[in-house]
């Protein structure tokens, strides 16, 4: 088959959001799931179906979401009601709108603060954790284990007080 | 720009330290928060408002702690009960913010207490943690009360504050998200700018003129 000519195809933009926690690391199909839940319920199917969300691009930290020119109000809206995947808590927040994932990519370099850090075993009373160290003297704190794992933010500050 | 978070539960109560909450609030556009069960305290142009939250259904208890409460120490929140207590407890000299209205019967904020909050400069929370956490009908349902509660905002001009009630640094919303959920509720980005700066209004509320020394 062959591709519409540019003026016959949709106009499309580009979201770039962040995602919190940055360790978190999802793969862009339980992300785009997530994502069209949040919009379904918010909106319905109609509106679902006519702001097209796809999820174009997957990063560590971010991800680019696409959807039809002018529903990008409605999209950033439904993001900020996406609040767990896989049972995590999560948040993806609207960082910028593109008309090109080029554009988009390229503010990915600027945003990003370097790459994640790998986890630090750290030891607070008895129990174990993970520690992940991100610059702003932010550290994600993570209990090591299978069942019901402690989630810890905290700074730099608090874990010297500890 | 002033913009306060007007509910937020650093640890003890959630999951993350106040100072990390300061950092991320900041990083999201806010230059206050209402941090529950803290001292207030100011690092570098950020504030933090020392919060007392009274989830006591007894009226008692909210004049107690409206009286332990000095004045300019910190933001009492109530948790909204039936008709009768929101009228007893919006009368109370140091009561600042009644949130939870969602979780109420619809009659148990009617125009009488809209007026009386106005007269008493008494603000009401908009909470936007049901409409990122529930789902279907109880979003629904919420989303209905919100708009009730702005119908007679627009009526008799009673102070709104917004929270995102954030227990973790996953749950906190940036001001621009807090203005596009509000939108959700019929909330206009003025008005949803203008919630979001209540709070140092009611610490210090405007006063006749005295003549000081």
């Amino acid at each position: 088959m062959r591709p519409r000519p540019p003026s016959m195809r949709d106009k499309r933009r580009y979201v770039l959001v962040k995602i919190t926690p940055s360790w978190l690391c999802p793969e862009t199909k339980p992300l785009y799931l997530a994502v069209q839940e949040a919009i379904t319920s918010l909106y319905g199917d109609a509106i679902a179906a006519a702001i097209q969300m796809a999820v174009v691009y997957g990063d560590n930290e971010f991800c680019i979401i696409r959807c039809r020119r002018g529903c990008e109000g409605r999209l950033e809206t439904a993001l900020s009601t996406v609040s767990c995947l896989n049972e995590q808590g999560i948040s993806l927040r609207s960082y910028a709108v593109s008309g090109t994932i080029h554009a988009l990519k390229r503010r990915i370099e600027k945003c990003r603060k370097g790459p994640v850090p790998d986890a630090r075993e750290l030891k607070i009373g008895e129990r174990i954790f993970e520690a992940y160290y991100f610059p702003g003297q932010k550290v994600d704190v993570l209990e090591k284990g299978f069942k019901s794992r402690e989630l810890l933010f905290l700074t730099e500050t608090d874990i010297e007080e500890m | 720009m002033i913009a306060t978070d007007a509910t937020v539960f650093p640890s003890p109560l959630g999951n993350t330290s106040i100072r990390r909450m300061v950092i991320e609030t900041r990083e999201l556009g806010f230059d206050s928060i209402v941090a529950i069960g803290q001292p207030g305290w100011e690092t570098d142009g950020f504030s933090v408002i020392g919060g007392l939250l009274i989830r006591e259904t007894q009226v008692k208890a909210v004049i107690n702690a409206a009286r332990a409460n000095s004045p300019g120490k910190g933001l009492l929140v109530v948790n909204a009960g039936n008709n009768s207590f929101n009228r007893s407890i919006i009368q109370i000299k140091g009561v600042h913010v009644i949130r939870h209205l969602h979780k109420t019967e619809k009659n148990s904020f009617d125009h009488i207490i809209a007026r009386m909050a106005a007269e008493n400069h008494v603000a009401i929370d908009i909470d936007l943690r049901p409409l990122v956490m529930s789902r279907g009908v109880w979003r629904q349902k919420t989303i209905q009360r919100y708009r009730d509660i702005l119908g007679l905002c627009e009526r008799f001009q009673f102070p709104l504050t917004m929270s995102s009630n954030a227990r973790s640094v996953v749950e906190l919303k940036s001001v621009r998200e807090m203005v596009s959920l509000a939108s959700l509720v019929g909330l206009e980005e003025p008005v949803a700018m203008e919630a979001l700066s209540t709070i140092k209004g009611l610490l210090t509320p405007a006063g006749p003129v005295q003549v000081v020394g």
